[in-house]
């Protein structure tokens, strides 16, 4: 029977210890109170065996003791474990749902209180009193239910929740000292050093080139005098998500959303305010073009309106914006991008490509699905080329070979190219993921939207697009999460990204040889941004779930 | 299989109340007019040589073995489905690939299926006003007050705010019936709106479109609910591989069928 075992287990785990330290093997001077854990151990399984449950509770205590004070012995894991898998035997067999017991059995054709209605007993029965609900028994219901089903379920659950605890006690007993000597003002390595030989303690972590180096990390070799404009469009960020991202904020503030994009290309780059407003012009044009377009049918409309938008930028945009800044001359200090770098790139790179990629995502799910052989062939082609091709070959293909392409004397902003690549690196995938959604709809959506007369566009805005995305988000996210993260590939082009700035900081003399803290920094606040994204992605599941309730 | 000699009963049909059939008038005014209309499936000739008129204010009900055509019968006539030769006419706009027509035609057509296809992410009034504003462009106060108006004649106004899958069927259909109806279609075709539901829902069903008859709507039911059709209908066909095989009046095509498959088909299904 296992409950014997684990008393039996509980018993040698104990004893086991109490010889060991008595023969001088494991030191009792760690902690005085260290002594108890065997006596407990032994304790527990005394009261095991008068089949209380408070036993199995004492002895993983006394083993979880044994642990703590003779720390990570082998001579000490192996007692803890004995009477630890002990305590999980004797908990599961405690938490065993009792058979009925005889009263109950009453319920079953010939009791005192029921009586048979046609004289064929044991087949016919009436009820005549009702029972009452009996609690339920204390180890199926609160912590105790939720520790047998969760930790201590049959024999492998013990194992291997004390196997874990182990693994886990060990990381922590390894980081949690260096981490407990951390050094926070410093200006160099050698500080750090120094502040630990006076203690005389072993390395610690170094944290002070967070602190040093800070500025860098965050903005690379941006200007310090005009810190206040990165600064300034990650607040205005924040504004302009919120009608995107929650209900209750007012709509109205989804025109300072739209706005946003121009607005942030002014704060970080600057120069003439008529760059960013022509750019925003083409889509101005675009939108009008659309709606002028409209009796036209949508192939005629949708196409007008994109050409009318790329004749603008392409052959309209410069002049206009070289003009307007001729006759007014508005704008800020220019801000080349060689000067950006840190997290300021990560950012603009990742939000830029996230903003920009979603609905070139749905553009191509939707031109795959179509029934125009040309417009399904090129986002076909579009997208398995792109997926076929790894993203630090469209970098390379970004930073050197598309000048060989461009008319001579182009200027094309590197960050500009980044951009571009990992937007369509991003909707490549994205395009297929939209597609696992739109596959999930019913044909039925379709019918009754082209029933009630919703044209194409409104009813892939209204209909099947809110439910196919729906559907989606997990595999969305995980795709912005995935491109957020491949934003630090641009090291290899050039680009100063975090993970570019830690050689240039163990470049200097002060913090040469320095790389954990660096990355763990950088791991850390690249986890937060993500785990961010996660949670809103639950969040967001759980607040369109309006299917079965 | 011998067609037999006599044709059982038609059922009652399960409403209990009677009929009121002052306002169901049939005009001459054409509705609906189908001239040598054939429709294929790849090879698979599927409906053949449709000639058909529907006149406003008639009530007809089509019915047949399953793989007949005759859900492909009236898809075609919003335009679900296409067909490749012949003429169909409804409300005086022919069906053509222009985009314009088939809109125009389906906001004048309404359409309640055998799976509901509500929009499951909108509430219930959400479906009933998402047409009317987007494609009517009638202001959303007013068409709120019209949906609310066609959900309390569908006996559900007060589930107005919940969602789809908080309904049972029957609800849901009702919401569908309304949903169209909110669209104020001068036609409305049903196909096998009660084949999904439980008994005790097809009757609530039934109620809410024998209602919309009795208010003279021009009407196309695809069903087998022939009780329906000899109490409410005033013509019943009977299509068979993709044709019309006979149609008569309900009481001479029940009592009297012509056809020995038609003989066959009603023998089935009302010998159960």
């Amino acid at each position: 029977m296992k409950r014997t075992a684990g008393i039996a287990l509980g018993l040698i785990g104990s004893v086991a210890l109490i010889v060991l330290v008595f023969l001088g093997y494991l030191p009792l001077s760690i902690g005085r109170l260290g002594g108890i854990a065997p006596a407990l151990g032994v304790a527990g399984a005394v009261v095991a065996m008068t089949g209380r449950p408070l036993g199995s509770v004492l002895l993983a205590f006394a083993s979880v003791l044994t642990l703590v004070y003779f720390g990570f012995d082998f001579l000490a894991v192996v007692p803890a474990a004995l009477m630890a898998v002990g305590a999980g035997w004797i908990f599961g067999d405690d938490a065993q749902p009792k058979p009925l017991e005889q009263s109950s059995a009453r319920l079953v054709s010939d009791g005192p209180d029921a009586i048979a209605i046609d004289g064929s007993r044991h087949v016919a029965y009436v009820r005549a009193a009702m029972l009452p609900p009996a609690p339920a028994p204390v180890t199926q219901v609160g912590a105790a239910r939720w520790l047998r089903e969760n930790l201590f379920d049959g024999w492998v659950s013990p194992v291997l929740t004390v196997l874990s605890l182990i693994a886990i006690g060990w990381i922590v007993s390894e980081i949690a000292p260096w981490l407990s000597r951390s050094v926070w003002n410093a200006g160099s390595l050698r500080e750090c050093r120094a502040i630990w030989a006076e203690a005389g303690v072993p390395e610690g972590a170094c944290w002070g080139v967070i602190n040093d180096r800070l500025n860098q990390l965050l903005y690379g070799f941006y200007p310090s005098h005009l810190y206040w404009r990165p600064n300034l469009a990650l607040v205005l960020l924040f504004v302009a998500l919120a009608p995107v991202l929650f209900t209750g904020v007012p709509r109205q503030l989804l025109w300072f959303s739209m706005a946003y994009p121009f607005l942030a290309y002014f704060l970080l780059w600057g120069g003439s305010v008529w760059v960013p407003v022509s750019a925003a012009l083409g889509f101005v044009l675009g939108y009008v073009a659309l709606r002028l377009l409209a009796p036209l049918g949508p192939i005629l409309q949708t196409g007008g309106a994109v050409l009318a938008a790329l004749a603008w930028w392409l052959l309209l945009a410069g002049p206009f914006a070289g003009n307007m800044a001729g006759i007014l001359p508005l704008g800020n200090e220019f801000v080349r991008s060689d000067r950006f770098g840190g997290f300021l790139i990560s950012l603009t790179i990742g939000l830029t490509a996230i903003a920009l990629s979603l609905p070139l995502g749905i553009l191509l799910a939707l031109g795959r699905q179509s029934g125009m052989p040309l417009i399904k062939g090129v986002s076909v082609v579009f997208i398995e080329f792109i997926r076929g091709v790894p993203l630090i070959t469209l970098l390379f293909t970004a930073s050197l070979l598309l000048n060989y392409f461009l008319p001579p004397g182009t200027t094309f902003d590197l960050i500009l190219r980044v951009i571009i690549m990992v937007t369509l690196f991003a909707a490549a995938y994205l395009a297929e993921v939209v597609r696992g959604g739109l596959a999930a709809l019913p044909r039925g959506q379709y019918e009754a939207a082209d029933s009630l007369g919703l044209d194409y566009w409104k009813a892939q805005r209204l209909i099947i697009m809110p439910q196919a995305l729906k559907i989606s988000i997990p595999g969305i996210v995980n795709t912005f999460i995935g491109l957020f993260k491949d934003t630090t590939l641009v090291v290899f082009i050039g680009l100063l990204d975090p993970i570019g700035l830690t050689n240039s900081i163990r470049a200097s003399t002060d913090w040469q040889g320095i790389y954990w803290e660096l990355f763990i920094f950088i791991g850390a606040v690249f986890f937060l941004m993500c785990f961010g994204m996660s949670r809103y992605s639950m969040y967001l599941e759980r607040r369109l779930r309006t299917d079965h309730r | 299989m011998n067609a037999p000699d006599t044709i059982p009963e038609v059922p009652e049909i399960p409403v209990d109340r009677t009929i009121d059939t002052s306002q169901m008038k049939v005009t001459d005014e054409v509705a609906i007019s189908i001239t040598a209309m054939n429709k294929w499936y790849g090879q698979f000739h599927v409906l053949r040589d449709i000639n058909m008129t529907v006149n406003r204010g008639e009530r007809i009900v089509v019915c047949g073995p399953s793989g007949s055509g005759k859900s492909t019968l009236i898809r075609c006539i919003n335009r679900l489905e296409e067909h490749q030769s012949g003429q169909i006419v409804v409300d005086g706009t022919e069906l053509t690939s222009d985009l314009k027509n088939i809109d125009k035609v389906r906001s004048e057509v309404g359409m309640v299926f055998q799976h509901f296809n509500l929009f499951p992410h909108l509430t219930i009034l959400e479906n009933c006003t998402l047409a009317p504003i987007w494609v009517r462009k009638v202001p959303r106060r007013e068409a709120e007050e019209t949906a609310m108006h066609f959900l309390e004649k569908v006996k559900i106004p007060e589930q107005a705010l919940k969602y789809p899958g908080q309904l049972s069927g029957g609800q849901q259909q009702r919401v569908a019936i309304a949903r169209s109806l909110c669209m104020r279609p001068r036609i409305m075709l049903f196909d096998e709106p009660t084949s999904a539901l439980d008994p005790e829902m097809i009757k609530e069903v039934l109620d809410t479109m024998i209602q919309l008859a009795e208010e003279g709507m021009t009407m196309i039911c695809v069903t087998h609910e022939m009780g329906f059709a000899q109490a409410v209908a005033n013509r019943v066909i009977f299509m068979d591989q993709g044709q019309i095989v006979e149609q008569n009046e309900p009481r001479e095509f029940f009592r009297n069928p012509k056809s020995e498959r038609t003989k066959l088909f009603l023998s089935q299904i009302l010998g159960h």
